[in-house]
């Protein structure tokens, strides 16, 4: 006969200890043997046991001590016990050790019959008190998870309810529909906030495009008053770092110098040489030379570009789907290159090739945004920072180029063009800085599409200029590409697992702290 | 050995402690052989400890001998201990006497158990 359990056998006599483990090996159990109680629990604090045989009289510690210890500890508390005592003269003795907690008591000269009976039933109900604890334990990770649940963000993957569902019974089937449910629920949050994101995303982008739309017609008007492209740019920049860094001080969100880090720094003055020097100035230079709508429609490229440079930096996911929405976007701007300039502007081809890089600009600023943007400086803050070094990189330009603008001239329109081009294009930065932030570099980098529509919007309100029947036809392939372009699939947070490690004990009925925490 | 014609080892105890391990003659010769081990020390421990009056010692060791001589069938070394545990439970020191009547059934008893497994004990 084979029966399973292992069984420790405590005895400081080497005969009965013999007896006891030749006996149990007899019945097909396994059996260890220990002479003293120290070693006992010294074995059992490293390997597991279904039963103790445990002698009372033995030197040093005895075996009350013995159990008292055991059941002191959560690790062996529930190794059921059963005492040797010779039954004649030791009843009390027998008394006092299930009192402290013995199961049973097997008398010295036991009988076969007695020691079989006596181990089946103790690793039985051990074996039942295993199941009941490993149940309760499942049923704390139910309700651990439904807490989670409740609380709100979660992914039901994470919840470790696995283990559970495999279960036959009705804890299986429950923990199988709660799975689903919670995993149908997730799904659909999931979609909803997506949602959120991309509507979001689109407002940003239609508003940042409706202002950056402005600047080039706006600077087109300045240059035919002429201001000078870079004393535009020193003009707008003031204004927009003494706002900005006026409400971060108003805040007190303006970081200071000591707490900027080189990495910090290093993108502030690398983002200001890109967004202002080069990008500003390109502007304002090109719009003085070419038709504003022009101008605003190579900005469009901007996606294309942001597109190549994303992928090549495997930063975002390049998906076909996303390839021939940016592609459709490029073919309409080719179109409209070739089909929609104006017969007179065949000598401008230079300024065009000098427009081309414009996007490029935008395009750099954009991922830059993405991968490099501080994200404990606040954005207001930031760019008012970025604003400032700006300024200052201007200013020797404009000393060499004798490029300031005459503040005589802010007198009249070119005031009022000015501080309109500072608010829109500020607010216009501040807002795409906002949209990277929600969306990602490639979402963003569809801020072009709206800035030529609006930029050719503004150019045919302000300026009067002529758009070719054609153009229309070739911008409405560029929207379609803008629709087939959705925001990055941002991970979210997830919450922990809820692993074995932070259980509480299966029997202890609070179980809110912990997934309370966990959350 | 035989004593006024009494055997100082119960055969049938023997019979029984061999069922209880599984039945093999191996392994009740392994148990006599651990008894004639132990059993020396334990007695020992009762002497000296008459001797310097330790009572916790004795009743410990008058404890293991008398279980160890009853799984033996040493009825009388088993008898004899249980009543030195007894005494020495109620305070009380055993006599010489009673150490000595001790002493000589486990010469009896060990002598027995040689006699019946000569090969292996030693």
């Amino acid at each position: 006969m084979t029966e399973s359990g292992r069984v420790l056998i405590i005895d400081d006599s080497a005969m009965i200890r013999t007896k006891l483990r030749k006996a149990i090996e007899a019945l097909g159990y396994a059996a260890e043997a220990v002479g003293s109680g120290a070693e006992a629990l010294e074995v059992l604090n490293g390997a597991s046991f279904d039963i103790a045989l445990l002698d009372i009289v033995m030197p040093e510690m005895d075996g009350f001590e013995v159990l008292k210890a055991l059941k002191s500890s959560s690790g062996t508390r529930d190794l059921p016990v059963i005492v040797i005592s010779a039954l004649d003269e030791e009843m009390t003795s027998v008394v006092k050790a299930i009192e402290l907690g013995a199961e049973d008591f097997l008398p010295k000269d036991f009988e076969l019959a007695l020691l079989r009976a006596r181990l089946s039933t103790c690793i039985e109900k051990k074996r039942l008190r295993d199941n009941e604890k490993e149940y309760l334990r499942q049923v704390a990770k139910l309700t651990r998870a439904a807490t989670t649940l409740e609380l709100g963000k979660f992914n039901p993957s994470k919840l470790g309810l696995q283990d559970l569902a495999v279960r036959g019974d009705s804890l299986g089937t429950l923990a199988k529909v709660f799975s689903a449910m919670a995993q149908s629920v997730y799904e659909r949050e999931r979609k909803l906030r997506q949602s959120i994101r991309t509507f979001r995303g689109a407002l940003l982008l239609i508003a940042c495009g409706v202002l950056w739309g402005l600047v080039v017609p706006l600077a087109k008007m300045a240059s035919e008053i002429e201001a000078h492209p870079v004393g535009l740019a020193i003009l707008i920049d003031s204004i927009g770092a003494v706002i900005c860094i006026g409400i971060s001080l108003k805040r007190g969100t303006l970081p200071r110098l000591s707490t900027l880090g080189r990495g910090d720094i290093s993108f502030i003055v690398l983002f200001a040489l890109v967004s202002a020097v080069l990008n500003q100035v390109l502007v304002y230079w090109t719009a003085s030379q070419l038709p504003a709508f022009i101008v605003s429609i190579v900005i469009v490229l901007e996606g294309f570009i942001v597109f190549l440079f994303a992928a090549l930096m495997r930063t975002e996911l390049p998906s076909v789907k996303r390839f021939i929405g940016l592609g459709l976007g490029l073919a309409g701007i080719i179109a409209i290159l070739i089909f929609g300039m104006p017969v007179n502007i065949a000598a401008n081809w230079t300024w065009v090739v000098l427009a081309l890089l414009i996007p490029v600009t935008y395009a750099v600023e954009d991922l830059f945004l993405a991968e490099r943007r501080p994200s404990k400086i606040d954005t207001i803050a930031l760019f008012g920072l970025v604003q400032l070094t700006s300024v200052i990189m201007l200013i020797p330009i404009a000393a060499v180029s004798s490029g300031f603008v005459s503040l005589d001239l802010l007198a009249g329109q070119t005031g009022v063009i000015v501080l309109v081009m500072a608010a829109a294009s500020n607010l216009a930065m501040l807002l795409f800085m906002l949209l990277i932030k929600t969306t990602g570099a490639l979402f963003g980098s569809q801020t072009a599409y709206a800035g030529t529509a609006a930029g050719i919007g503004w150019s045919m309100l302000l300026l009067g200029e002529a758009v070719p029947t054609l153009t229309w036809g070739a911008l409405a392939l560029v929207f379609v590409g803008l629709l087939m372009v959705e925001p990055k699939h941002e991970a979210e947070a997830e919450p922990p697992m809820i692993d074995d490690a932070n259980e509480l004990d299966p029997g202890s009925e609070s179980i809110g702290p912990a997934a309370r925490q966990g959350v | 050995m035989q004593r006024g014609g009494k055997l100082a080892i119960d055969r049938q105890a023997l019979d029984k402690l061999r069922d209880i391990v599984g039945g093999d003659e191996v392994d009740l010769v392994e148990l006599v052989e651990s008894f004639l081990e132990e059993g020396p020390g334990l007695i020992e421990a009762i002497t000296l400890s008459q001797c310097s009056a330790d009572l916790l010692t004795m009743r410990r060791a008058a404890h293991s001998l008398k279980s160890n001589a009853r799984d033996m069938g040493a009825i009388e070394l088993s008898a004899l201990c249980a009543k030195l545990e007894a005494r020495c439970a109620a305070g009380e020191r055993p006599g010489t006497s009673d150490v000595d009547a001790a002493n000589l059934a486990f010469t009896e008893a060990v002598a027995e158990l040689r006699n019946l497994y000569p090969v292996n004990s030693r």
